[in-house]
C-alpha cells in the first residue's frame, strides 16, 4: 500500500470504503488517481455505493494477491483441455497407431489381447486399470500394481497386435494436467496435497474476484460493448479487462465453482464430518461410495503393505458384449479388474465419457470368474447429479473437437482477462505515483528527472512479466524439451519438467533485472520474443528429430499430428507479434501513439511526457 | 509524515479484515455445511444433504468474505464471521452433545 492517501484519522478503520475509490475499476477509474490525491468520499456514504467501493476494493486485492498463481492455473488448464493431444504429440513413436471408434466390437478383442501381454508380463497383478483406444488415444494404457495398495505403472500398447510400445519418457500432456490442480513438479508427484491446497485458496479467491468484480461493475451490459483501443492506455486495459471478463463470465463462474466442488472433500469436508460420523468415527468411505453410486464395500481401502490375492484369468470378451448390449449399444470407455472388500474378483465396464455430460460415467460390474452381470454403478439422485454435472463440464471429456476448441478460446480469454487485470493494476499504480511525483517535481526539479517507482510496484511489474511472459516461454521450452533431450537420460520426464522451471526461473531473472534493479523497455519483449521463438520453432524441432513432422503428417492429412505443428506455430506468431509491438524502439512519443493500441506493457499507458514514459518504463 | 499513525492502524485493520475474510469466512462456511448436511440429512439421503451443504457453503463464503470487507469495523468483520460460526458449529455438534449427555 502506498501511504499518500490521507485517510482522515478515524476513518482509517473503514478504510477499503475510502481506498475504493482510487482502486475502483468501475466507471470512476479515470478519475482514480485525483480522487486518490483528494478523497471526495463522503463521510458517510450511502449504503449502495459503500458496498460497491468496498467489492472494488475486494475485487482488487483479491485479485493482485494470487493473480499470477491464477493465470499459471488458468493457462495450464486450458491447455489441459488438448491433455490427450500433447500425450500423443510428446511420443512419436506412438504415430502410426490408427485412432479407434470406441463402439466398435472389435475393441472387445483389443482388450483381450492387452490383458494376456499384461498378465504374461505380471502374472501376479492384483488389479488393473484399461482405458480403452478411441479417437484421441490411439493406444492402449493399461495402469496396473501386484501390491494391495502401491503406486499404480503404466503400459502402453499397440492396439492391434498387443505389443509393448516403447515410448520416450515423458510426462506429455500430464503435466500440465497435474500443474494444473496440484502444482505438480515432478514426475512421482511430492506435495500433491499441498499444492491441491494453494491451487484451492487460489480458486476461492478468483471466485470471490469474479463476484465482487461483478457487483462492482454498474454497466455490466453497456460494458459489454465497450473496447476503446485508441482511447490508449488505462482506459484501454479497463475495456480489455471488461470485456474478456464479461463476454464469457458464466464459464468462469461454472469452471471456478466446480474446480472447488471436484475437491470439496479436501476444501469443505465439514458436511461429510458430521452427516456420514458413526459408531467408529467418520466412514468417508461410504460417503464416496455413495457420491459414486456405488455399494460401499466394491472399493476396499487397503494398506500399503496389505496382501492381495492376485486376480483369475478373466475372459472379457462376453463381459463386454454383454455391457454393450445392456447400454443399448453405447461406447465403452474403460475395463478395470480388481478384489472388493470381500476379496471376490469383479470386472467393472466404464461407458466412454464422451457419452454423457456428467462425470463419472455409468459403470456395470461383473464375476471376473464367472463372468456374470452383478450390479451397475451410478450417481442417480439430483443433487449428486448437479455435482456430476458441474465435474463433466469442468473436465470437458464430453466435448467434440469444435466445442473443445471453443472451451480453449475460453479459457485463453480467462487467462487475457487476468493478464489484463494485472497489468491495470501496474498501470494504475504507476499513473499515480507519476501524479505524485510530478507534483513534487513542481517543487525539487531534480528529483522530477529521475522519479522512480515505489519498489512495491516494480515487484509487481516484474513478477508480470515473469509470469504472463515467462509461463509461454516455460510451455515452449518444456515442449521442445520433449524433442532435444537425448531418449536415454536418466530420469528423462523430470529432466523435461526441469527444462521448464529454469526457463521460468530465467524470466523471472530477467524480469527482476529489468523491472526492479535497472528499469529498461526490454522487459516484456526480450522474454515474449524468446517465447516466440520458441513456440515458432518447434515444428522445425520437429522436423528436425523425429518423423512425425508436417512434411509427412501434413500430406497424410493426420490432423492429430499436424494441428498440433500449426498451433505451436501459431503461437509463435502470435507471441513475436507482441514481441514486436512492444520493442524498446517503439516507445510511446505522445498522445497519438500511446493511443494506438493496448499494449502489454506498463509503459505505454503511462501519461504522455516522453521523459516519464522512458524513465518509468518496464516498472 | 502526518498521516504514518494512520498508515499503521490501517494495515492493522486490513490484516485483520483479511484474517477474518479467510479464517472466520472459512469457519462460516464449515459450520454452514455441517449444520444444512445435518438437517438436510433429516428429510433427504446423506449424500444428498452433503452435497447439497457443500455446493451452497462457497457461496456463503464468498459472502462472509465480502462482508469483511464491507463490514463498518474490522471487529464487525470478525463478528460478522465469527458468531454466526459458533452458533451453527453448535449446532452441528449439538446431537453428540446430547448423545454424550443421555
Amino acid at each position: 500500500m502506498n501511504t499518500t492517501t490521507q485517510a482522515p484519522d478515524a476513518a482509517a478503520e473503514r478504510a477499503p470504503t475510502e481506498r475504493a475509490a482510487a482502486a475502483a475499476p468501475g466507471g470512476m477509474a479515470a478519475e482514480a488517481p485525483r480522487k486518490a490525491k483528494a478523497p471526495k468520499t463522503p463521510k458517510a456514504p450511502n449504503d449502495r455505493e459503500g458496498f460497491r467501493q468496498a467489492m472494488s476494493w475486494l475485487h482488487t486485492w483479491a485479485g493482485l494477491i494470487l493473480g499470477w498463481l491464477l493465470f499459471a492455473i488458468f493457462l495450464t488448464g486450458t491447455l489441459s483441455f488438448f491433455r490427450s493431444e500433447f500425450n500423443l504429440w510428446m511420443r512419436p513413436e506412438m504415430h502410426g497407431l490408427q485412432p479407434m471408434d470406441a463402439a466398435d466390437p472389435q475393441v472387445a478383442q483389443t482388450a483381450q489381447k492387452a490383458l494376456d501381454a499384461l498378465v504374461r508380463k505380471v502374472p501376479d497383478v492384483t488389479q488393473w486399470i484399461m482405458p480403452l483406444p478411441d479417437d484421441r488415444d490411439p493406444a492402449v494404457n493399461i495402469l496396473w500394481r501386484d501390491t494391495g495398495n502401491g503406486r499404480f505403472e503404466t503400459l502402453r500398447m499397440h492396439p492391434q497386435t498387443g505389443e509393448a510400445i516403447d515410448t520416450r519418457q515423458t510426462m506429455g500432456g500430464d503435466f500440465f494436467y497435474r500443474f494444473h490442480f496440484e502444482l505438480r513438479t515432478a514426475q512421482k508427484g511430492r506435495w500433491a496435497i499441498e499444492g491441491r491446497w494453494v491451487v484451492g485458496v487460489a480458486t476461492m479467491l478468483m471466485f470471490v474476484a469474479l463476484i465482487s468484480g461483478v457487483i462492482t461493475h454498474r454497466r455490466i451490459f453497456k460494458d459489454f460493448f465497450t473496447f476503446r483501443p485508441t482511447k490508449g492506455g488505462q482506459r484501454a486495459w479497463l475495456d480489455a479487462h471488461n470485456v474478456t471478463g464479461v463476454l464469457v463470465l458464466p464459464f468462469y463462474l461454472m469452471i471456478t465453482f466446480s474446480g472447488l466442488m471436484i475437491f470439496h472433500s479436501l476444501y469443505m469436508p465439514a458436511g461429510i464430518a458430521t452427516a456420514y460420523k458413526g459408531e467408529k468415527g467418520v466412514d468417508s468411505n461410504a460417503y464416496f461410495a455413495d457420491l459414486q453410486g456405488e455399494k460401499a464395500e466394491s472399493r476396499p481401502r487397503r494398506g500399503a503393505t496389505d496382501k492381495v490375492e492376485p486376480l483369475p484369468a478373466i475372459a472379457l470378451h462376453s463381459i463386454l458384449t454383454e455391457a454393450r448390449t445392456r447400454w443399448d449399444g453405447g461406447r465403452i470407455g474403460s475395463v478395470q479388474a480388481r478384489r472388493d472388500a470381500k476379496g471376490r474378483a469383479v470386472v467393472e465396464v466404464t461407458r466412454h465419457e464422451g457419452d454423457r455430460l456428467q462425470y463419472r460415467p455409468p459403470r456395470l460390474l461383473f464375476d471376473a470368474t464367472t463372468g456374470q452381470w452383478l450390479d451397475q454403478a451410478d450417481a442417480t439422485s439430483p443433487a449428486v447429479k448437479t455435482y456430476g454435472v458441474l465435474y463433466g463440464l469442468h473436465m470437458a471429456r464430453f466435448a467434440d473437437t469444435g466445442l473443445r476448441w471453443a472451451l480453449f478460446g475460453f479459457g485463453l480469454l480467462g487467462s487475457l482477462m487476468i493478464a489484463t487485470g494485472m497489468v491495470l493494476w501496474s498501470v494504475k499504480r504507476s499513473a499515480k505515483s507519476h501524479t505524485q511525483a510530478s507534483r513534487k517535481g513542481a517543487a525539487n526539479a531534480a528529483d522530477a528527472a529521475t522519479p522512480r517507482a515505489p519498489f512495491g510496484e516494480r515487484l509487481v511489474a516484474a513478477i508480470n512479466i515473469a509470469t504472463l511472459a515467462g509461463l509461454p516461454l516455460a510451455c515452449g521450452v518444456y515442449i521442445a524439451s520433449n524433442r532435444l533431450i537425448p531418449l536415454n537420460v536418466e530420469g528423462r520426464a523430470d529432466v523435461e519438467l526441469a527444462w521448464f522451471f529454469s526457463a521460468w526461473g530465467l524470466a523471472l531473472l530477467w524480469a527482476l533485472a529489468c523491472a526492479v534493479v535497472r528499469p529498461s523497455r526490454m522487459g516484456w519483449s526480450v522474454p515474449l520474443g524468446a517465447a516466440g521463438l520458441a513456440w515458432a520453432l518447434l515444428p522445425v524441432i520437429n522436423a528436425l528429430t523425429t518423423h512425425t513432422h508436417l512434411g509427412t503428417t501434413l500430406p497424410a492429412g493426420e490432423w492429430v499430428w499436424a494441428g498440433m505443428d500449426l498451433a505451436f506455430l501459431a503461437t509463435g506468431l502470435l507471441l513475436g507479434w507482441l514481441s514486436w509491438r512492444l520493442r524498446p524502439g517503439r516507445a510511446p512519443k505522445g498522445k497519438a501513439a500511446a493511443a494506438k493500441a493496448p499494449r502489454t506493457s506498463t509503459a505505454a499507458a503511462l501519461p504522455t511526457t516522453p521523459d516519464v514514459s522512458v524513465s518509468t518504463s518496464g516498472a | 509524515m502526518k498521516t504514518a499513525r494512520a498508515d499503521w492502524r490501517y494495515r492493522l485493520a486490513i490484516t485483520s479484515r483479511a484474517v477474518a475474510a479467510v479464517g472466520g469466512g472459512y469457519a462460516l462456511a464449515a459450520g454452514f455445511t455441517a449444520a444444512l448436511s445435518l438437517l438436510l440429512a433429516q428429510c433427504m439421503p446423506r449424500v444428498e444433504a452433503v452435497i447439497t451443504a457443500t455446493m451452497l457453503a462457497w457461496v456463503v463464503y464468498a459472502i462472509a468474505a465480502g462482508w469483511a470487507f464491507y463490514a463498518r469495523t474490522a471487529w464487525g468483520a470478525w463478528g460478522g464471521t465469527l458468531l454466526p460460526a459458533l452458533v451453527l458449529g453448535a449446532c452441528a455438534m449439538a446431537p453428540q452433545w446430547m448423545k454424550a449427555a443421555a
